[in-house]
């Protein structure tokens, strides 16, 4: 049982690999695994005011996507997150503070299928990778 | 002797805002139109349109608040033009439950007599998935422009419409005071009373349109002698706002 415990801590810091490719370069080939987090900003809008009026307080969240690549090549390993802003959006009334766990609950709904997007930004970094890795093969040559 | 009471309020809040000067308080305001500025189920403007502008920094758990609305030369505030809100309150999270206190003062400008007040309150709110609940009570101190001391309860809940941009809530409140003098019946016409609200609101980005029922159980076809008491503008009445959030 604490064994299975520890590796539930263990693993819940690490994202899964959403999205693996392999790229032949002329360097070497290189193994590249993104992992994809969600990255959620609040914004507390409306004043408080005492009741008996219409409230007017609101927590505006917006759902960043962020995936981080990890490209292993021999000579070592290129790092890089990738960001797509506003992947989700919405609102709540009341504070930001009391509505974290609902919020957190909405977005994880809006952002369960992201694997479209995460294949979209690990594709537009195929043409950035292959950059590094020149840059690599030129440092070493 | 009023707006000093509420600047020594926000004097208090400056100095957690100096001290922790490297932290960046968030700010936030927004405009609004309404079909009428109402309070407690009471009208403030005359049952006519009013705009309203209001800011709002939080940091470290404090809270400060200035709102502005016409009031129409509201015969309830001795013809006064406007309110000025100016709130300063401190809020603790337990949990999922938020509790704030805090301090309010309304300075009413263009009015023919000194009609400025106090008051201080504390409020909870908590969330329950896509129910929202909050309760809390307001208590102004005997002061002369509202005849007296005066207590609010209230309660209400809001809820999102699960994946529609509308929220639905409602609200009750009592409002009691220990005089029925005629000052006093400025925030309560007839004496005790109860009011409500229900309202639905729908929300794109920054834009909030809403429609509500406002009502109180407030006799207004009977005679009263204060001229405060403003009775045609005291009864159920529906109105329609729209805010500018930024």
């Amino acid at each position: 049982m604490i064994p299975l415990i520890l590796g539930l801590l263990l693993a819940a810091p690490f994202s899964e690999i959403a999205h693996s490719v392999r790229i032949d370069h002329d360097s070497g080939p290189v193994h590249a695994d993104y992992r994809m987090r969600v990255d959620v900003r609040h914004q507390q809008l409306g004043v408080a005011g005492p009741g008996g009026r219409a409230s007017t307080l609101r927590c505006r969240w917006q759902a960043d996507l962020v995936v981080d690549r990890q490209a292993r090549h021999a000579a070592g390993t290129l790092q890089r997150a990738l960001r797509q802003e506003s992947v989700a959006a919405g609102s709540r009334p009341g504070w930001c503070t009391a509505n974290r766990a609902v919020i957190a609950r909405d977005v994880a709904s809006a952002t369960k299928d992201m694997r479209g997007a995460v294949e979209a930004l690990a594709g537009q970094d195929a043409e950035m990778l292959r950059a590094e890795l020149d840059q690599i093969g030129l440092g070493t040559s | 002797m009023r707006i000093p009471i509420t600047v020594a309020a926000f004097a208090a809040l400056a100095l957690p805002l100096a001290a922790q000067a490297q932290v960046l308080p968030k700010v936030s305001g927004g405009v609004e139109l309404s079909t009428d500025e109402s309070r407690r189920g009471l009208s403030w403007s005359e049952n006519q349109l009013s705009a309203s502008g209001d800011l709002s920094a939080g940091i470290l758990g404090f809270d400060a608040s200035a709102r502005v609305a016409m009031v129409r030369e509201s015969s309830r505030h001795a013809g006064a033009d406007t309110v000025f809100d100016l709130e300063a309150g401190h809020g603790f999270d337990i949990g999922a439950f938020k509790l704030r206190g805090f301090v309010t003062g309304h300075i009413f400008t263009g009015a023919a007599r000194a009609m400025d007040y106090v008051e201080v309150g504390a409020d909870g709110r908590f969330s329950l998935g896509p129910l929202q609940l909050n309760g809390g009570a307001t208590y102004a101190p005997d002061q002369g422009p509202i005849g007296g001391d005066n207590l609010y309860l209230h309660a209400g809940a809001a809820v999102g419409v699960p994946s529609t941009p509308f929220t639905v809530s409602g609200s009750i409140g009592h409002t009691t005071g220990s005089t029925d003098d005629i000052r006093a019946a400025r925030l309560r016409p007839t004496g005790d009373y109860t009011d409500w609200r229900i309202g639905v609101e729908h929300v794109s980005g920054p834009l909030t349109l809403g429609v509500d029922y406002v009502g109180t159980d407030i006799d207004t076809n009977r005679a009263v002698s204060s001229p405060y008491a403003d009775l045609r503008h005291s009864g159920n009445r529906v109105l329609g706002r729209a805010r500018l959030s930024f």
